[in-house]
This record gives structure tokens, sequence and C-alpha cells, in this order.
């Protein structure tokens, strides 16, 4: 089998039954387990899940045996001049062989410096030179594990100076040349927005809505400083307001995207998650 | 050096002490770039302090989130972080903890980490199948003494200066008003997960020695010799069933004959 009919017999697999998702934390294993929610599917970074054994595999095992699972790498630094570490690369080839996720991505980032690690989704130029390098590491992750990955667009609090494209150029390039596929946070689109002075309208009719297989909806914060506002993207609270109208319109791009609620720190209860969740069907008409 | 790895150092070197490398980003209208620049920090500090609250959630109990944030700081400035995940970041911190001046007057804190640290790897190490001991039933008197056991791939051997394991106890049940001396003990700990719940045991020193000496792959005979030079009146029966029972063995090879 070809490498490009690989990832699209990969892709053809596990038709999703419910197209909407949650952010699996461990604080909800139990209630997961016993209460079957009616979801289609959970997403975990595979990082939390890189140990020999123990209850974590335990758990998201018994998870796997009624849901579908995506694996949302935030480790393999694809931004970085240096190329991805093998080490990471096989660790994730594991997990993916294990639980047999549908769908595997990671972030239009980096976070391996030239010495050390900086657990952060660092920011990148937009310059030929950093597309080039996302393009050569994408193509290295998607080798070794034998699939299409897809990547996602960032949050950023800082722009850079030199550019040779803003970022639905970048985008476009990107699937472009290296085949992947796009994870299109609505909530990282308006905090960057609102961030730089964007125009969230202007971008989302500027994406490559065909490589977009998943959205992810998340809560940003509000930080003030010296009097002067910043959003930040720290998935602790609910999907806001503005963040679910933009939602609309992008499902007006493109119908039926698998969508995920994030929800990382102030963790709720899990029904809070889930009425998120029913509010993402219910834009979807599902 | 290309642009963007110049970039990248840059940026590096700012998250590690070094100034923010301001030149390269484009003005910003609202707040001013040094701010923005200072959202990386604190996200990439956040991380490392939340994965070590995780690790160590009763040495943070213990101090408080002051005390335990200016703690992590400082253990990052001489422990980077090497790796795409934080899952195996962090073990070494009691021993960092032991020569920290800050804890100097309160050995205990270390001792605890250790324990924590300890616990957190026994609770992710690989699976294992019990031994069966019906089948120590089954090997003839005089191959006895030169068995050699495998314990369970969970387990670590921690010897502590204080009563850190009975510390650790109360405070992770949230006892925190038991009084405990931390100097009424030097502890022999076996810290094991035989199946699903991590176990924090504590020996006594012949025991402690004679499974020690099974774990480093010594004969049955040998690590008995070693355990009744630490203590004559060491029970050999019992402990091996105790032992049998609590699961912390997974299999035994026999001698080869001849």
């Amino acid at each position: 089998m070809t490498g490009s009919s690989q990832i699209r017999a990969a892709q053809s697999l596990s038709p999703i039954p419910i197209p909407v998702g949650i952010g699996l934390k461990s604080q909800h294993y139990h209630y997961i387990l016993d209460e079957k929610p009616k979801l289609g599917w959970f997403e975990v970074h595979p990082e939390n899940y890189m140990c020999a054994g123990g209850p974590p595999h335990r758990y998201l095992s018994a998870i796997r045996e009624t849901y579908e699972l995506s694996l949302h790498s935030v480790g393999t630094s694809l931004g970085s001049v240096t190329r991805p570490d093998v080490r990471h690369l096989d660790a994730l080839k594991a997990l993916v062989e294990r639980y047999e996720p549908f769908l595997v991505s990671d972030h239009i980032s980096w976070s391996r410096g030239p010495v050390h690690y900086h657990t952060d989704l660092l920011p990148l130029p937009y310059s030929q030179e950093a597309l080039d390098v996302l393009i050569r590491n994408v193509g290295i992750m998607q080798e070794h594990l034998g699939r299409q990955v897809l990547l996602e667009n960032p949050s950023t609090y800082l722009e850079f100076a030199r550019a040779d494209m803003d970022e639905p150029e970048f985008l476009t390039e990107l699937v472009k040349r290296a085949g992947c596929g796009l994870i299109m946070d609505v909530n990282n689109v308006f905090v960057c927005a609102a961030n730089h002075g964007l125009d969230t309208d202007d971008y989302l009719a500027r994406i490559p809505w065909e490589a977009v297989q998943e959205i992810h909806l998340a809560g940003h914060a509000v930080e003030e400083r010296d009097g002067f506002e910043l959003r930040i993207d720290d998935h602790g609270s609910h999907v806001s307001t503005d963040v679910w109208a933009l939602y609309e319109k992008a499902i007006g791009h493109k119908d039926m995207v698998p969508t995920l609620i994030e929800w990382d720190s102030n963790i709720p209860e899990f029904p809070v998650l889930m009425a998120e969740a029913e509010k993402a069907r219910a834009v979807l008409n599902v | 050096m290309s642009e963007l790895a110049r970039l990248q150092k840059a940026f590096a070197e700012a998250l590690e002490g070094g100034d923010a490398p301001l030149e390269v980003f484009k003005t910003a209208e609202g707040m001013p770039l040094h701010l923005r620049f200072d959202v990386y920090r604190n996200n990439v500090f956040g991380a490392v302090a939340r994965s070590m609250e995780g690790l160590y959630p009763v040495f943070y109990k213990l101090v408080g989130p002051d005390f335990f944030s200016q703690c992590v700081r400082d253990y990052l400035k001489t422990h980077p972080t090497q790796a795409g995940d934080l899952l195996n970041y962090g073990y070494d911190f009691g021993a960092f903890l032991q020569s920290y001046p800050p804890c100097a007057n309160h050995l205990y804190l270390a001792d605890v980490a250790r324990v924590e640290a300890a616990w957190q790897q026994a609770y992710m190490a690989e699976e294992a199948t019990p031994l069966d001991g019906q089948r120590l039933s089954e090997v003839p008197g005089e191959d006895m003494a030169d068995l050699r056991f495998t314990l369970h791939p969970s387990c670590h051997f921690l010897l502590t200066t204080t009563a850190a394991s009975r510390i650790w106890e109360a405070a992770s049940q949230d006892k925190m008003d038991q009084v405990i001396d931390p100097k009424s003990g030097g502890e022999h700990l076996l810290i094991i997960r035989p199946v699903h719940e991590v176990e924090v045991r504590r020996l006594n020193a012949a025991a402690y020695v004679f499974l020690n000496s099974l774990h480093n792959e010594e004969s049955l005979g040998i690590a008995y010799a070693a355990a009744i030079a630490q203590d004559p009146e060491f029970d050999l029966q019992n402990t091996l069933i105790a032992h049998l029972e609590g699961q912390s063995f997974t299999d035994f090879t026999r001698p080869l004959k001849g």
C-alpha cells in the first residue's frame, strides 16, 4: 500500500456516530464508566499516557471499549528547527497502535529549543523558512505513524515582525504541501483576532476548509495588566458567547465537522461539560 | 544559523531568565510586548508547577502554595525539562530538597517527596501477574536455597531518615492534627502496586534487606543470610508467606541441574 492510500484508509476507519466529543480528564473516569454519557468520542493528550501501565491505561482502555478516541499531542514540537524527537514519536506510535484513534493531531507551534524543552505551545513566525521546517517535520511524523495527522491553529499573544504570509495563507500552503489535515480551534481564532486586531470573518473565509477534520471549542480568560487586556487561552471556563457565534459561522463554512469541548483548568463536574457538548450538537443539528 | 534557529534560541533563552527579544515581534496596540512575552514565561512555569503539584500533592499540602512554587522555581533552574512530556519529569525532586537550604531544618520534607516520587513511579509501572504460591510448594526442599525471585516491576525500595511514610500517610488522609515526631524513625519502605492500588509498606530492617537482596537477583539462601546478619531473629517462613499473599513476587527460577 502506498503512503497516501494508507492515509486514506486510516481516515475511512471508525465512523463517528455522534460528532461531538469531550476532552477526557482523569477526574471524570469513574463518572464516564458508570454513566456511559451519550457522546461519540473522547480526546486525550497522549503525553499523559506515555507510561508502561497502571490505572491511567486501565481507565483509558475501558473507556475505549465504548467510545472512539482522538490523540491530541502537545509534545512533538513540529515547529522546531530541530527534527522531531524519535523517542517521542515512538511513544506516540505505541499509543496509536494500542488505542487505534480515529484522529491524531498536534499544534502549529514549537516547544523544543536548542538545548531544552519549554512546556508550552510557543508561536511560530509565518515565514517561508518556518513553513518549510513545519512541512518537513509533519512529513516525518506522518511517515513515522503511517497515517495522516491534523494540525491545530494556535492561540498567540505576540506576532512576529518578519512574516512572508498571514495565518490563512500559511495554513493553505501547509495542507497543500504536507498532506496533513487541520483542527480549526474556533476559540483560538477568536483569541488571536482579539489579541492582534484581526477580522474573524475574513479569517474563516480564507482558510482551507476542505482540510478541516475537527473543530475545537473552549473557554478563555481575559487578563488585565497595567490597564491593558489580553485574551488567554486557558480552557478554564464556559465557551464564550462570542465563540459560540463564531462556531455557528464556522459550521456555515463546513457542516458536520467532529467538534470537541476542551476544559483543562478549574475542571467542573462532568455534566457541565456534557451541557456544552449538547450546545454544540444543537448547532450541528444532530 | 538560520533565522528561525536564531529566533528560537533567543526565545528559549528568554524563557530561562534572559531578556525577551522584543525586536523580533511586531509592534502591537494594547498590551505592551514585554507583558505579552510574560504570558509565555508564565505558561511554561505554570505547566511545570502543575505537573509537580500532581506528583507531590502531600509535599504541597505540607509547605503551602507559596513555598512550593519557590521550590519548583529553584528546581527548574537546575533541572530543565528534557522531553515533550512531563510524565517522567521531577522524580529527583527529593534528592534536590535534601540539599536545598530552605528545607535544611526539616529533613522529613525531602523524605516525603521521595515517598511520593516512588508512589507515582509504582502507580505508572508495568503490569505483571502475581506469583501463584502453589508453585513454590512443588519445589523440592534441597532446591529452595538456590531459588531466585522476581519482584513486581512496580516495586521501589526506600530508606528514610525520618518518619516520612507516617507523615505522608497522615497528610494524605487529611489527618493533619496528628502528632508525629519526624525523628521517631528511620524507615525501611517497600512501595509497590501489585494490582490496582499502590501500597506503602513499612518493613523491619531484616525483611528489607531480605527482599532487596532478592530484588538484586541474589538467591534465596544468600538473601536469607543477609537478613540473619541484620537480625538473628529474622522469620523467613512468615516473611515469605506475607509477601506471597501481598503479591510482591511475580516469578521465581529454579537452579539448573548438573
